[in-house]
Order: C-alpha cells, then structure tokens, then sequence
C-alpha cells in the first residue's frame, strides 16, 4: 500500500473518530465514553451529566457541590465550616488536608479511595489536625484516630446529635418514653371548595374506579377537578393524558423540591430520566418485577388516589425487598402502624417507612414554617445519628436509640430485638459531668 | 525620520510627565499606619460586640431569650458575645477585607483558640500590664511578613467571668471582673 494511501485512511480514520466523540461530548445524553472511573452512591445517578459538576471542558464547577448542598451544609450546623480555616495560622493545618475545598476529601469517580460515606480521605484523617486530642481530653489517651467517627462518638459535619452537652442533656432516658407519637403534620391550605362533578373534555374514557379515587381524595375535597392537572396550561386546556412531575409541584413545590435532592429523584432535577431501582447501585435488594418502575410522585402517591397511608409503607415495599424492608411486617413498629390505621392506636403512634425515613421536619414552606414531610428519603440516612434526633427520639430514649442504630444486625432485622451494641461515649460523658 | 524622531521623543517626554504626576498625587494620599489601622479596626470590633451585649443580649434576656453556646441547636436563645464576634469575623473574612483577626486567649474554652507561640508572648505582655497596653510586633508565617496587634480582652460583665469560670473546658476557673480574659489579635500582611 502506498503511502498516499496510508495517509488518506489515516484522514479519514482521524475525522470519524473526531466526529464520533464530538457527537458523544455534544450532542449524545450517553457519555459514558468520558467517565473517568465509576462515581460514589451519592452522585452515580446523574454521573452521565457531566453539566451537573464540570464545566463544558472538563474542570469541576468552582460551586459544583455547594449548589446542591449548601442549604444541606447550613441546616445540619456543619462543624467544619470552610470559614472555620480563614486566618494565616491555619494555613499549616490546610497543607495537611485543604478542609476548605469539599473535593479533598470526597473525590469523585475513583471508587478505589473512596470509602463508606464517600470519604476518599484515610479514615484516620482527623490526627492531622487533633493530634494532641488526648491532652485537652484524657479519656481519650490510646483511642485510635481510626475510630473517631467510625465509633458513634463524631462526624465531620453533622454532630447535632452527638456534641457533649446534648449527650450529657439527654442521658439516662427510658428506653420508651410515655405516650411515644410523632410530630403531626400541617396542611398546607383549608379545603376550598367541595366539588361534586369533575370537569373533563367528552372524548375522554374515564373509569367508575377513577371517579371513586379521585372522589375520595383530597384533591376532591380541595376542589382541584380533572383539568387543574391535566391541562397543557393554564392557558390552554387541551387534555394531557399523563401530567409530570412538574405539574404536581405548582402546588406541592416543597415536596418536590426535596424529592428531587434525593436518590429518588434527583435524576429528575438534572433533566435525567426517572431514577428505577434497576439503575440502583446502592447494593440494596429490590423486587425483580420492580426493575423498571419509574420514581416520580405518582409512583408511591398513585394517580388518583393519593392515599398516604399506602404511600408510606405499599409503595416502598414495591419495590424495596432487603431484609429491613422484609421483615417491617414482623417488626413492633408495624404493630403499632397497624393499630393507629386500624383505629385502636393513638394518632400519629404508628410508625411506617415514612415516619422514618421520611418525617415530619419543620420547614419554611413560602414564608410559613410548618410541619411538612421531607420527601428527600435520603437525607436523614447517613450518618444514622440524623436520624436518631429526628426521629427515633421522639418516642424512644437517646441511648436506646443511638445504640440501636449502631447495631447493623438490629436494623436488618428492623429492630426486632435489643440493641447488642455498646458505645463508650455516655460512660465518658457521665464521667466528665458528674 | 527626524521628523518621527522628534515624535518619538516628545511622546516619551509626556508618559514621563504624566507618570511623575500620578506619582505625586497618589503620594498626596494620606497614608495609614499599619498601627493605626489595627488601632481602628480594634475600637470598632470592640465596640460593635459591647453594643452586641448591652443593648440587644440585655433585651433579649427581658424578652426571655438568653445567650447560649447552643443557641443554634436550642429555642429561645441567642448568640454569646463570643460567638457575635466569631459570626461576624466569618463574615468579614468571606469577603477578603485585607486583613484577619481572632479572638484568642491563653486560657481559652476551645483549645483551638490558643495562641501561638509569637503570639503568646504578646499576650504575656499585655497581661502583665494589666490590659493597660496593647502589643504589636512583626511574624513571618509561610513566607508573607505581618504585623500583629494584640488588644486585651477586659472582663467587662459578671456574665463573661461566670461563664468562663463554670465552664467545664475552662483551663482557668479564678477569672475576676475587669482581668484580662484574652485579646483580639490582627494581623496584616505587610507589602
């Protein structure tokens, strides 16, 4: 072959190659091509939009992670702010660990550093800069840097339920506190209107057991008729068939808001397809007919339906199949669960996927802070000490809970059982507050 | 060519000129010593955190909302003096005003709060003296020169010597009223 040839292939190979990757870099939603290494379990949702953290050629946004979690950061007191490292004399401690940049220690797509919790620092990263920890506290001579936070004694961030004076405030409490219920949520708006007959176009087949569900909702109650939701506008009312997610946020903004900070639906918030559990990767068991069930807000609320009772424990079990979810059926809680649905519990003693993992926070919803469900299932998830004050508390004694959520086997058996788990931290702190 | 010399010449004459004139008038600015600056910036950092403490913790306290360590985590209550004067150094420090400060002592709550060991000495001194004189000096940290003053931190209220005193992280529990407690380091990066 000649070398003129050599060249024309060589031209010609060089070009396809060219376009092809520039057809993947700009206009393909599939870069997979381009990831560096896998992402963590936060982020491996949205890792094929690049756009959500990097820059069009590749730098990683100056605000990538604060965009999202900033508000995060601002609500959980962080202990380690970046202005906590403003002044020349922690410049030393920054060469060390550079604790005013989020990536130094949660680095992205090399999930051979990154270990549980999404650190891709060394687990005993906290000796560079509390070294001397056993001279300013003694109980601590011999405690190895590895343990700090891996111990239930501390977290980098969030340690509003672990700082000594709320440990100290809340030692000795029962295991079962009296008449344990949850917080109860606020509505939002009083109910409008009651309507009897739903407005829709004549050409639109609609079902006995529609009309039922929908009547019997509060949707109904509230006067919210067909058209309200499956309008195209409100404008236009020409009939949608099946309205988004976006058309429950005009009213239900907040819910939406958080659903789309979490692993459910944060897909959603980069303009990504639904999240399904087949696409999980957070090694958790799902149930093999729920592979591809989409998350939007009609998955757990149904359409018509909206029956929140179904949505705070049904609709998980759809798809959640682990040994936690497996075993809620057996467990005390769904006793109780039972009990108030069933009318013989006190109100709000039942306690369902929900009240746990999506509980009743308050929050300033426009101007008005009010009881709400957090819809961002992940938020109260690690470190489980979040949970702990939010939730288990309400009910349950602070050591009882914080032990129970340190004893793994206990929560894969949803609690049915003692917590087995002994954590050193109330001896210390009954020691030092004697 | 003469004639693009001449030009040449003339134009060199008048950047020359107009460069002497901005000279002499930036060299009419009224400059500022670095101690009167750290002077300045010391009154109002102290004055802002008394106006902190008597006119708002005091009708707070009225109201009953009391200054808390917690005051984050806990209802009904606000910031400690300290920790107005933490807020707002964070604040000022975000926006890179050209200098930093610190509220330190020798004997403070948070260990992370001691000086160090050019700064201790400054404290020792201005301890010594009863918190009647300030200390200001020059350290060199990772190659940038500053110029450090230090003003004592004066126990104004029963309330800064209880809190100190019963707090079980206090390294010294015998604090009296008008002692000096810590002090407010500023530092400058000299050009």
């Amino acid at each position: 072959m000649s070398q003129y040839r050599l060249w024309i292939i060589w031209i010609i190979g060089s070009i396809y190659v060219s376009g092809l990757l520039s057809y993947w870099m700009f206009f393909s939603e599939d870069k997979t091509q381009f990831l560096p290494g896998d992402t963590s379990y936060a982020h491996y949702q949205i890792e094929l939009k690049c756009s959500a953290c990097h820059e069009e050629w590749g730098e990683v946004k100056q605000n990538a992670c604060m965009d999202c979690h900033e508000q995060q950061m601002e609500n959980i007191h962080d202990s380690h702010p970046k202005t906590k490292f403003n002044t020349p004399s922690t410049k030393k401690m920054l060469k060390k660990v550079d604790a005013t940049r989020c990536v130094s220690c949660h680095q992205e797509h090399k999930p051979e550093s990154t270990d549980h919790g999404n650190v891709s620092q060394p687990s005993d990263f906290c000796w560079h800069c509390h070294d001397n920890i056993a001279e300013e506290r003694p109980s601590h001579e011999g405690v190895t840097f590895d343990s700090c936070s891996t111990a239930g004694c501390h977290n980098y961030h969030d340690n509003r339920a672990l700082y000594e004076d709320f440990v100290a405030k809340h030692l000795d409490e029962p295991n079962l506190k009296e008449a344990p219920v949850v917080e109860a949520k606020e509505v939002y708006k009083k109910i409008v209107k009651i309507i009897q007959a739903p407005l829709f176009p004549g050409d639109v087949a609609v079902t006995e057991e529609l009309m039922r569900e929908w009547h019997d909702s509060a949707h109904a109650a509230a006067g919210i008729d067909c058209l309200q939701c499956h309008r195209t506008s409100e404008k236009d009312s020409t009939w949608v068939k099946k309205p988004n997610y976006q058309v429950c946020m005009e009213c239900h903004e907040q819910e939406g808001q958080d659903f789309q900070m979490g692993h459910h639906g944060m897909r959603l918030a980069h303009e990504l397809s639904p999240m399904t559990p087949g696409m999980s990767r957070s090694g958790l068991e799902f149930k093999r007919d729920a592979k591809h069930k989409e998350l939007t807000c009609v998955s757990c609320h149904s359409s018509h339906e909206y029956d929140v009772q179904k949505a705070a424990v049904e609709a998980c079990l759809k798809c959640h199949n682990d040994s936690h979810s497996k075993k809620f059926s057996q467990s005390k809680h769904n006793h109780l669960w039972l009990k108030e649905k069933g009318g013989t519990g006190l109100v709000n003693s039942g306690v369902s996927c929900a009240t746990c993992h999506m509980p009743r926070v308050l929050k300033d919803v426009r101007g008005e802070e009010k009881i709400v469900v957090e819809h961002n299932q992940s938020a109260n998830l690690r470190p489980h000490d979040i949970m702990v004050r939010q939730v288990c508390m309400d009910c349950h004694g602070y050591e009882f809970s914080l032990k129970s959520l340190a004893d793994e086997a206990l929560i894969q058996r949803n609690f049915i059982g003692q917590p087995e788990v002994d954590l050193e931290t109330f001896d210390w702190v009954r020691e030092r507050n004697k | 060519m003469k004639k693009l010399t001449t030009f040449l010449v003339l134009g060199a004459g008048c950047l020359f000129l107009a460069s002497c004139d901005n000279e002499e008038s930036a060299s009419k600015e009224p400059t500022v010593t670095y101690r009167k600056m750290t002077d300045a910036i010391s009154v109002v950092l102290r004055s802002d955190r008394t106006a902190y403490t008597k006119n708002i913790v005091a009708r707070l306290k009225k109201e009953g909302v009391m200054p808390s360590e917690h005051w984050k985590d806990e209802k009904q209550k606000t910031l400690l003096p300290a920790q107005m004067f933490r807020a707002g150094q964070e604040i000022a420090m975000s926006r890179d005003p050209g200098f930093f400060y610190q509220l330190k002592s020798i004997w403070p709550i948070n260990p992370k709060n001691l000086p160090n060991e050019f700064e201790k000495a400054g404290f020792e001194k201005v301890a010594e003296s009863g918190g009647a004189e300030n200390f200001y000096g020059q350290e060199e940290i990772d190659g940038q020169k500053y110029f450090v003053a230090i003003y004592p931190d004066v126990a104004v209220s029963p309330a800064c010597v209880d809190c100190h005193n019963e707090h079980k992280d206090s390294p010294r529990k015998d604090f009296k009223m008008d002692e000096v407690m810590g002090g407010i380091v500023i530092r400058v990066p000299m050009e």
